[in-house]
């Protein structure tokens, strides 16, 4: 059991440090190559009679985009858990922002019908 | 109390770019790491409130939202997102080659990456010309046209524009300006292969001028 707390322990200490662990060049164009893909695609998807669901729909793409950003250029992947925290912590205020907010307007014109 | 120079010890002689309340590289890069990623969470509050703003007012007139994100210039817009997608590769790739202690490379690199910038910023420019000889610009004293829009939204939608993408290129304009110093420390060889951190620095925020445009770019040119 202490072997295996050790092994976590000493793991810990060299997570997310080592460069040569990074993603390499080829890493980096493949993503170069996703991110101009999903451009194509939400260009694409612009095109296409989709209604009220186009903009949720691009934001998503968007959102895959950024995924990518986050977890190979900004090294995320790469990185031990408590960078993750930092970068999920705006996102979590985030959500609370937009959350309680749009709570407030997209409730504005609901009508209360008494039982 | 005076301030006292001292020599370099022979800790600061083995580990250039250590600072001295560090015990290792490794400390001093999860703690710029750290410290960075702090900073670009502040950056994602505040971009993260013109965006709520912008959501706010599209849920009360989402069709004059739609009809004015039809007028945006499309193609100028794509092409300003392909080339901070191709900036972002590019200072990824001189990341990796700073970390590497390749830092000719890196250098080589870095320059293309200010170009991109640079390049934005033109089209950004020659993008904003255009709208102000089509009558967008909501400024007061100003001729405003929105040709069939509901004037009232059409201002909101376009002050929105205006104002995130204004605060977007005046962040891009300070990475532009951080990449040439970059650039110019490299090829002074001021950066200790040692302690790359800075050009790893940068690079988040780059990446996150990139992300800020990666949503910006949808919710303008293509909510219609």
């Amino acid at each position: 059991m202490t072997e295996k707390i050790k092994d976590l322990v000493d793991h810990a200490k060299t997570a997310g440090e080592d460069p040569a662990e990074e993603g390499g060049v080829t890493e980096i164009l493949l993503v170069w190559a996703g991110l101009m893909g999903l451009l194509i695609l939400t260009l694409a998807l612009h095109f296409l009679p989709l209604g009220p669901a186009s903009l949720p729909i691009a934001l998503a793409v968007a959102a895959a985009k950024m995924g990518l950003v986050l977890a190979f250029y900004m090294h995320l992947k790469y990185r031990p858990p408590l960078v993750w925290l930092f970068a999920a912590a705006a996102f979590v205020w985030l959500s609370i922002l937009f959350g309680i907010s749009l709570s407030d307007y997209l409730t504005r014109h609901w009508i209360l019908i008494s039982p | 109390m005076t301030d006292t120079q001292s020599a370099p010890s022979e800790i600061e002689l083995k580990n250039p770019g250590l600072a001295s309340h560090f015990e290792s590289y490794r400390q001093q890069h999860r703690a710029a790491t750290l410290g960075m990623w702090l900073f670009l969470g502040s950056e994602l509050m505040l971009f993260g409130g013109m965006f709520l703003g912008y959501t706010v007012y599209r849920v009360a007139y989402p069709n004059a939202f739609a009809q004015m994100s039809a007028r945006m210039h499309l193609w100028l817009g794509t092409i300003n997102t392909a080339i901070l997608l191709s900036s972002s590769a590019t200072m990824a790739l001189a990341v990796h080659f700073a970390r590497a202690r390749d830092m000719k490379r890196a250098r080589n690199l870095l320059i293309p990456t200010a170009l991109f910038g640079a390049a934005f910023l033109c089209v950004k420019l020659y993008e904003w010309s255009l709208e102000y000889q089509e009558k967008l610009v909501p400024i007061i004293g100003w001729d405003f046209d929105p040709a069939g829009v509901e004037a009232g939204p059409a201002k909101l939608f376009m002050s929105f524009y205006f104002a995130m993408t204004g605060l977007h290129t005046v962040h891009l304009t300070i990475g532009v300006g951080l990449l040439i110093t970059l650039i110019i420390l490299l090829t002074r060889r001021k950066i200790p292969p040692e302690n790359p951190d800075k050009v790893e620095i940068i690079g988040l925020y780059w990446h996150l001028v990139d992300l800020i445009w990666i949503f910006a770019y949808p919710i303008y040119y293509l909510a219609s």
